[in-house]
Order: C-alpha cells, then sequence, then structure tokens
C-alpha cells in the first residue's frame, strides 16, 4: 500500500531516531557490562547485558538497512544520500566494535589486577560518552549541520581522554609483576576498549565534512 | 483562413520549440539536475504552465517587441521567427550559449533595416537595458531569498528528509510559476513578430468566453514552447551544473528568483499595482531566462563571500555572456540575407510599404503637442515610404529635436482604419469597458486616415478614451487606454486591410 509522502518522511525520520537510539543504547549497555565484568567477571548479569547488546546491534543493523533501501528507492536525499549511508555505515561499524569488544572479553576471560578497575571503570565511562556525543552529533547532522562542530570538538575530546587512561592502564599492568602472556593479554583487551573511541573519532571526522557540504 | 498562413507561422513554431528545448530547461535545470525532480514531472508541469502563461498572461510581455519593429507582412514575420530559431539552433548544436530573447531582438533589428523603418532608440534601449538589469534582479533576489530561506532552515531546523520533501514540493510549485512567467514572457518572442499580422479572428467558445485572436495565437505557440520542452532533458542535466554545484535549496532559490524576474517583466497587473502607487514601473519586454538563471546563480555564489565566488565558474560566465553579444549579431545578419533572398528569390513580399505624409491637417494636430509650428510648416508636404527614408527627409537642418522627430513618424503614417459594424459586436466584452465599447460603436462605418484621429474621435466620445496629463497618479490609466487603442487599431486596421 502506497503511504502519503508526509507519512513516509515521518517513518523515516523515525528510523533514523531510532537508530541513533541504538548506538546510544548500545554505548551504555557496553559501559554497563564492562565495569559489570571487570568487577565480578563474566557472570550472568553480564551475559544478559551483552545479549541485550547483541540485540540493539541487530536492530541497527535491520533499521540501516531499511533507511538505506527507502533512500534508494524513492530516490531521496539525492545531494546527500551517498553522505548518510556512508554514515549510516560507520556508525554500524562503531555498534560492531562495541558487540565486538564485550563479546572478547566473554570469550577469553581476562583477569584485570584490582588495582586497574577504577582505571578501566573510568575507561569504559568515558568511551561511552564518546559514542553518546557522536550519536548526538549525527543527530545534528540531520537538523542543524552548522553546530555538528560543537558536538564533535566533545568527540574527539574523550577519544584523547581514552587513550590516556589506555596508555596509563597498559602501563601499569606492564609494570606489575604479571607474567608477560597475561600483561600481553590484558593490553589486548584495553586497546580493543580503547579501539570503540578511534573508531567514533574516525566516523566523527567523516561526520565534519559532511555537514561542511550541508552547511548554508 | 489561407493554410499557406500556416506555412509562414511554422517558422514561430520552429523558435517556440527551440525556446521549449532550450529556454525551458532554465525553469528546472537546477532541479532536475541536481536530481531533486525526475525529467517526466519537471517536463509535465512545464508544458502545462508554459501554455497557461502563454495564453492568459502574454499579452503584456508579446508588445514589448512590436514597439521594436512592427513586422508587418507575413513573409516577413516567418523570415524573422526563422532567422531566430535558425541562430538559436545552429548556436546551441556548436555548444554555444544562446538567448531566444536576443535571437529574435537581432531578427527584428534586421528587418527593420531590410525594411528601411526605423528602430526606436528608446525601446531598443530599453530591451539592451534589460539585458543587464535581469540578470543583476535576478542575482540581488537570489542573494535575498538565499539569505531569508537559509535564516528560516537555521530558525526552525527542519529535519534532512522533511527538508528534502518540502524542497521537492517546492521545486514543483516555483517551477510552475516559472514556466507559467516564462510562457507569459516569453511568447513574445515566439509570436510577438506575427500579432500585427496574425490571420486569426475572435473565436467565442460555446457562448462561454472569446478566445481572441492573440490568444489562439499565443495558444499555438504555447503548444510549440510545450512540444520543445521534452526535448530539453540534455540542457537541463547540463544548466544546473555548468556554472556552479548547486544544492536542493540553492536550486530551488534559482528557480524562484528566475520566474520572479520573468514575473515582474511580464505582468501588467504589477505594473498596475506599481504604478497606482506612484512607482516607477518595469517595461513589460521579454527578457531571456538564460540571463535571469545565471544571475540567479551568481548571487547565490556572492552570498558565500570569497568562498562562493571562488566556487563560480567564471570562465563559463565568460562564454555566456559572449554568447549575449554575438547572438543578436549573427542573427541580425541571417535575418537581412535571408529576407533578400526570400524578397528577390521567392518573389514574397517581406515588408509591406507604409507610408509617411506630413500633411496640412498633421501639422496642425503636431502643434497642439507642443512641436514648433515653424518647423512643421516649413517640413509640410513631406512625404516618405518607410519610416527610415521619412526621418532622413525631417532631420534636413536639425530643427527638430530626436523625440518631436519620433512625434512627428508616428502622427504621419498613413494608417487607414474603417469602423466595420460587424467587427465592432465581435470586439472582446473583457478587455474594453461598456463606455468604451459604446464609443467604438458610434463611431461605426466611418474611416480614418491616421491613429491619432481615431483616437481623438474616441476621446470625444467618452472619459474611458481620454488620455490624462502624465503624472505618476494616471500613469496606469494612460497605458490601459494605449493598450486598449493598440487593440481596437489592429482589430479594425486588420479589416481594412483584408477587405482591400
Amino acid at each position: 500500500m502506497k503511504t502519503s509522502p508526509f507519512k513516509r518522511t515521518h517513518l523515516i525520520e523515525d528510523q533514523i531516531d531510532e537508530y541513533l537510539d541504538k548506538l546510544s543504547e548500545a554505548g551504555m549497555l557496553f559501559e554497563t557490562g564492562f565495569c559489570r565484568y571487570v568487577t565480578h567477571g563474566a557472570d550472568e548479569n553480564v551475559e544478559i547485558t551483552f545479549d541485550q547488546l547483541s540485540i540493539a546491534e541487530s536492530r541497527a543493523d535491520e533499521l540501516r538497512r531499511e533507511i538505506e533501501r527507502v533512500l534508494y528507492a524513492e530516490m531521496l536525499l539525492p545531494e546527500a544520500r551517498s553522505d548518510v549511508l556512508t554514515l549510516l555505515d560507520e556508525l554500524d561499524d562503531v555498534v560492531d566494535e562495541l558487540k565486538h569488544s564485550l563479546q572478547g572479553f566473554l570469550i577469553e576471560h581476562p583477569v584485570f589486577p584490582e588495582d586497574t578497575h577504577e582505571d578501566l571503570r573510568e575507561l569504559a565511562g568515558v568511551v561511552a560518552q564518546c559514542v553518546e556525543e557522536l550519536s548526538i552529533a549525527s543527530r545534528t547532522y540531520f537538523r542543524d549541520p552548522n553546530a555538528v562542530r560543537d558536538r564533535l570538538h566533545k568527540v574527539n575530546f574523550h577519544e584523547s581522554e581514552a587513550d590516556r587512561i589506555a596508555i596509563r592502564v597498559s602501563r601499569h599492568v606492564f609494570d606489575s609483576d604479571l607474567p608477560l602472556e597475561q600483561k600481553r593479554h590484558l593490553r589486548a583487551g584495553i586497546m580493543s576498549v580503547d579501539h570503540i573511541a578511534d573508531e567514533a573519532q574516525d566516523v566523527a571526522d567523516r561526520l565534519a565534512i559532511f555537514a561542511v557540504k550541508r552547511r548554508l | 483562413m489561407n493554410p499557406v498562413i500556416f506555412i509562414f507561422l511554422s517558422s514561430g513554431l520552429f523558435l517556440g520549440w527551440s525556446l521549449g528545448a532550450n529556454d525551458a530547461a532554465n525553469v528546472f535545470g537546477t532541479a532536475v539536475g541536481s536530481r531533486m525532480l525526475r525529467f517526466r514531472t519537471a517536463a509535465l508541469t512545464c508544458s502545462v504552465f508554459v501554455v497557461l502563461g502563454a495564453v492568459f498572461g502574454g499579452s503584456g510581455a508579446a508588445h514589448g517587441l512590436g514597439a521594436l519593429g512592427a513586422v508587418n507582412a507575413l513573409p516577413g514575420a516567418f523570415m524573422v521567427a526563422l532567422s531566430a530559431a535558425v541562430t538559436v539552433y545552429a548556436m546551441t548544436k556548436l555548444g554555444l550559449p544562446v538567448s531566444t530573447t536576443q535571437a529574435i531582438v537581432g531578427a527584428i533589428l534586421g528587418w527593420n533595416v531590410f525594411s528601411a523603418s526605423v528602430t526606436d532608440e528608446r525601446v531598443l534601449t530599453k530591451i539592451v537595458g534589460t539585458w543587464i538589469a535581469c540578470p543583476v534582479l535576478a542575482a540581488v533576489f537570489s542573494a535575498v531569498l538565499y539569505m531569508v530561506v537559509a535564516g528560516i532552515l537555521r530558525w526552525r531546523k527542519p529535519h534532512m528528509i522533511r527538508l528534502d520533501m518540502f524542497t521537492r514540493f517546492g521545486l514543483i510549485l516555483a517551477g510552475a510559476f516559472g514556466a507559467y512567467s516564462l510562457g507569459a514572457n516569453n511568447i513574445g518572442n515566439v509570436m510577438g513578430v506575427f500579432i500585427v499580422s496574425s490571420p486569426f479572428r475572435d473565436v467565442n467558445v460555446g457562448g462561454v468566453f472569446t478566445l481572441r485572436g492573440i490568444e489562439q495565437l499565443f495558444l499555438l505557440g504555447g503548444l510549440a514552447i510545450a512540444v520543445g520542452v521534452f526535448y530539453s532533458r540534455r540542457v537541463m542535466m547540463t544548466v544546473g551544473e555548468s556554472i556552479m554545484t548547486m544544492s536542493p535549496i540553492g536550486a530551488w532559490v534559482v528557480v524562484v528568483a528566475q520566474s520572479l524576474v520573468l514575473f515582474v517583466f511580464s505582468s501588467r497587473w504589477l505594473e498596475h499595482v506599481l504604478l497606482s502607487h506612484g512607482l516607477p514601473a518595469l517595461p513589460l519586454i521579454p527578457v531571456s531566462s538564460s540571463q535571469a538563471v545565471v544571475g540567479a546563480v551568481i548571487g547565490i555564489g556572492l552570498c558565500h563571500g570569497i568562498r562562493g565566488a571562488a566556487q563560480i565558474r567564471w570562465l563559463v560566465l565568460l562564454r555566456i555572456g559572449s554568447g549575449w553579444v554575438t547572438t543578436p549579431v549573427i542573427s541580425s545578419l541571417i535575418c537581412y540575407v535571408m529576407l533578400f533572398v526570400l524578397q528577390n528569390v521567392f518573389q514574397q513580399q517581406v515588408c509591406e510599404e507604409v507610408r509617411y505624409e506630413l500633411s496640412p491637417e498633421v501639422a496642425t494636430h503636431l502643434a497642439t503637442r507642443n512641436i514648433p509650428i515653424t518647423a512643421l510648416r516649413e517640413r509640410e508636404g513631406t512625404r516618405a515610404a518607410g519610416s527610415a527614408r521619412f526621418r532622413r527627409l525631417l532631420r534636413g537642418e536639425g530643427d527638430f529635436t530626436p523625440r518631436e522627430i519620433e512625434a512627428v513618424i508616428e502622427a504621419s503614417e498613413i494608417a487607414p482604419i474603417r469602423i466595420d459594424p460587424k467587427r465592432v459586436v465581435a470586439l472582446d466584452q473583457r478587455a474594453l469597458s461598456d463606455p468604451q465599447l459604446q464609443a467604438v460603436a458610434t463611431l461605426a462605418r466611418r474611416s480614418f486616415l491616421h491613429h491619432w484621429q481615431f483616437a481623438l474621435a474616441l476621446a470625444e466620445q467618452t472619459e474611458d478614451w481620454r488620455f490624462r496629463p502624465d503624472t505618476r497618479d494616471n500613469r496606469a490609466h494612460n497605458r490601459a487606454v494605449r493598450a486598449d487603442l493598440d487593440y481596437v487599431c489592429r482589430v479594425f486596421r486588420g479589416v481594412l486591410l483584408s477587405e482591400e
């Protein structure tokens, strides 16, 4: 059944908003799951959080595919379509990264020394904040491209902060008396978390260009 | 009606087709080029509104070209339109930018030279002036509009998807307005030269309304433009991108700005409103939609300051600008040569000889219009065929100012008119007021040698036919009387010519 252009417009707007909600939700779920993992290990609650993250990721995928289909089928946004689709694809990579990082901990079960817990929780918080700012910047891109820049500098700030904490924790781990293979294992875990912020920053860089192209 | 007439009209239809295939692309070019609208949607909207504009709004600007040169024989009009069409077609084929308006103006000048008719310098200056005013006005309109739209968008912050939908609707509406304005303004280019020699008479359609002869002529021209629109796909795709890459909002602003420019140069309503408020009105003459679109795009570019100016492809603009100079020159040369061939090889009368005589009666009439009586008496008896020759004789020792010479030429033109009662009944009731119609009816069966005699006779009958003192408040009235007078003269002069 054919819907009116107004209804269709509303529908796609809602889908884009929901997609960005899923990104933000994935960031928060990652933070909750990782913090819980650091303190309690891979218990049932972490598994539940991971399942929720997986559902959010699947829904985001579904939405991305639907938005992509409608944009092409209805020939919407002829000028910005490729930018929008690239943005959605890259945001999807961030959600994937969040899922895979938490999944890695659930598979490999690295055990972090207790004196790193506080830093690791801070790292997870900063990464989640970074993803949150990216989601807000993306939302702003659809409504007010001129204001995107103000949001993106926060993504960059959180990414630098995440790098700083990741290096600090890695150093701390390597300064400890743990066996080398465990040190390397822990560092890989820390880097997988930090990598999410790097990924978010890459998307932010692309978003800055897309926003400039749309500025009036 | 003689079917040969349609052979002569064919060149106008060819010109209409060319205009549709080229200039119509200016209306929807940016929208189709930016892929906001499908070509089919654009072409359909454009063709419908071009016809509406031509038939219902075409009379405003169409007479503008008549003032430049009254092409008074069908074969001549045929060749004028054909020369313009050939120029447009050839230059388009060669990939050179071209404007139909300039082509037709050039061709009329060629006819003027060939037929020894005077080119009204004031009208020519006015037309050439619009070639500068039109892009400048379009640039101002588009810059202001763009800033207003940008301000609203920054304030309202609509979602990108919603903005896309509104822009599409906006483009269709603006394009429809643009197509209407194009039809209203540019029909003068296509059929303007046929007005004087038009074969169509007023037709009453089922007793509901009267389709005037001029409207039938414009309907035919409008249909030719509409057909041409469907051949404009390639031009449409390139117009939007050739000067500067356009955003959809930019595309919308360009279409609106361009449409407004075409509208202000063709709307009688706007002219009336401006004049009745004591404001200066723009001349109602066909302007180039190509120039308007170029001006509008530059306007947006300049809104962005140096960054925007750097984005404009100035070399492309230079090429377009050079086309504006070469088109009228090439067109007038082609027209002159082809008129010569048509007259001497095909033995066709390309212009009707218009005779001028400064009789004592004309001199007395002119004296009442503050023309120096002694100079008039000295020239009394001067007669010539063709306004250019007559002007040369008048100039003589330089007793008259250029304006006075114009007035003498106008008054001395021998243009016999006979008020045929059958035609009085057929006069368009919408165009004239009741007192005006009554005044014409009173003069039934009378004949006049000069237009001014007819005008004076009408003025004696009713206030509605009288010119008022030339003050700001009276300008709208005087223009309306002038237009009505032109209409009735055309009707009764045509009758006399066909009876002869």
